[in-house]
């Protein structure tokens, strides 16, 4: 089994696992909220197995990379072209979940990156989005800095362990660092306050049009990203392989880590 | 200045000013709100005794330090508020009340008639349309309203309460936490949260006009919970309601601007005359 390797490119922090025989596209793997690149651990050596690089950046103000003020959307799509150009990234199989998707959907349209695969997990990128509740108050000026500011590592591991059921105590540490200072708090509140999916509007119809094979992979009982939003984006991405993982919630490569690694694995290895 | 009292009657623990020299105008019964206790009233109670008036403020069951008596829905604090009042003998009260002790001291005061004899309600609402803020919406939804609740430590109430008033100092903020120390209060503010359907107001439609009774407004123009428009409606529905708007105060007016507060309240008490 490959190794993951912590590394820094400016300042994004990011994990990496190397194939000791590269032969495919490399894999960028871009972790949602309140997550960072850690999320990975399990799929990433698999990916390496399968001779992929898979790389995964901590986004800025999560995980070992520092705030990047404002910690707004775009921002965050901002930095991931730059993290591209820094690693050397041109052609990739891009693999997302929950804001990740949010972030790494609009940057791939952007700046039209050469994707040969897409991997969608437990997100959204309809123009019609509503944001669930959390999104609702973190979007609500003072009750969002009361709710952030409520936060506690047990309160995260309280949530955390309610959600899914693959944190353990090392996955709490990581992601806690995401709320762990005042100014990564604040970036979450921006982060939340400028996900207005009436931005999305000008990508409506997009995701269909690149013709890239598309896994959608989806813990089933999530009240964040429903399930109704799987079933939506495999309607609206001709082609797109639907996998729905019974048991499994919002944090479905935490909960049932074995079975997504199989099902991306597999996914790629039929030309994804 | 007259001192508070802590002391115990009709199952709760109750704060008391009394007034070195009784005016003999009706006492005035305070209703704290969430996430608070009677404390919020400390640096009113003096100054309303000092005017002559005998002023009390319960913990409401679960909070400050009143035990959890549940299911600690809206209903059952109406039937704490009936209990206390019968127990210390109010006949008559102005009452005062602030957040979730409007919802249910209004709902107390409609359900008896005569019981106050002025009204001071701040960051509040009482009507069937009212529409809940987001992080009551959390409190409301099976799961998410769990995690909040049980996910609060000492820590993060100083942080919460800090974001949304300057008032807070760190004994505020131990009072306020008693609520969240054990597992039956943590369920108690679930169960106050998701017994708060507004629609069971639609009976009390008309209800506090027909009280009759002199009404101030309070409210601080920050509050984002409840915004000042919320004065407003008070005084639409109750024509003849004095709004007070503070300025650079929130939600937690009472704490935020005590001074001012106090003496909106006893000037207001002193017009009412009751």
């Amino acid at each position: 089994m490959s190794g993951i390797e912590l590394k820094r490119a400016d300042n994004i922090a990011y994990r990496e696992a190397i194939p000791d025989d590269a032969h495919d596209d490399p894999v960028l793997l871009v972790h949602g909220f309140p997550q960072s690149s850690y999320m990975w651990r399990h799929l990433m050596p698999a990916l390496a197995d399968a001779g992929r690089r898979a790389v995964g950046p901590d986004l800025p103000g999560y995980g070992d990379s520092p705030p990047d003020p404002p910690g707004t959307w775009e921002r965050h799509v901002d930095a991931l072209e730059r993290f591209r150009r820094d690693v050397g990234l041109d052609r990739v199989v891009l693999i997302n979940h929950d804001w990740g998707g949010l972030i790494s959907m609009r940057w791939a349209l952007d700046h039209s990156i050469p994707l040969s695969g897409l991997v969608i997990s437990n997100t959204g990128f309809f123009p019609d989005g509503e944001w669930h509740g959390l999104g609702r108050a973190l979007r609500t000026q003072g009750q969002g800095e009361a709710l952030i500011g409520s936060m506690s590592r047990e309160g995260l591991a309280d949530m955390l362990g309610q959600l899914g059921s693959g944190f353990d105590s090392d996955a709490v540490d990581e992601y806690w660092k995401g709320y762990a200072t005042e100014d990564r708090r604040r970036g979450v509140l921006e982060l939340f306050r400028s996900g207005d999916f009436s931005k999305l509007a000008p990508y409506a119809g997009e995701l269909g049009e690149l013709g890239v094979p598309t896994l959608v992979l989806w813990g089933e009982n999530d009240d964040y990203a429903p399930v109704d939003s799987a079933h939506r984006f495999d309607r609206e991405i001709p082609h797109a392989r639907l996998v729905i993982v019974e048991g499994a919630g919002h944090f479905v490569w935490e909960d049932d880590p074995e079975r997504c690694a199989r099902e991306v694995v597999a996914f790629l290895g039929d030309g994804g | 200045m007259p001192g508070l009292e802590v002391k115990q009657g009709g199952g709760l623990s109750y704060r008391e000013a009394s007034p070195e020299r009784p005016a003999g105008d009706d006492p005035v019964l305070l209703l704290h709100g969430f996430p608070e206790s009677s404390y919020m009233w400390r640096h009113l109670m003096p100054e309303i005794a000092a005017a002559g008036r005998r002023a009390i403020a319960p913990d409401l069951p679960g909070y400050g330090d009143s035990a959890p008596d549940p299911p600690g829905t809206w209903e059952r604090h109406v039937a704490a508020v009936g209990r206390f009042r019968a127990a210390l003998g109010l006949e008559r009260a102005a009452l005062v009340v602030h957040d979730w002790g409007g919802l249910i001291g209004l709902r107390w005061a409609c359900d008896n008639p005569g019981a106050a004899s002025a009204i001071v309600v701040s960051g509040t609402g009482f009507f069937p349309d009212g529409k809940w803020h987001g992080m009551a919406n959390m409190l409301r939804t099976e799961g998410e309203g769990e995690q909040l609740v049980s996910g609060l430590d000492p820590t993060g109430m100083t942080r919460m309460l800090r974001a949304v008033g300057r008032g807070f100092g760190d004994q505020a903020i131990d009072e306020y936490f008693k609520a969240f120390t054990s597992a039956e209060g943590r369920q108690g503010i679930l169960d106050l949260y998701r017994s708060g359907d507004f629609e069971k107001l639609e009976p009390y439609r008309g209800k506090l006009a027909e009280l009759g009774v002199p009404m101030l407004a309070l409210w601080g123009e920050d509050d984002v919970f409840a915004p000042p428009a919320g004065a407003y409606r008070f005084r639409k529905e109750v024509p003849g309601t004095e709004v007070v708007v503070i300025e650079d105060a929130g939600h937690f007016m009472f704490e935020d601007a005590p001074e001012r507060c106090a003496r909106e309240v006893v000037e207001f008490l002193g017009r009412a005359g009751s």
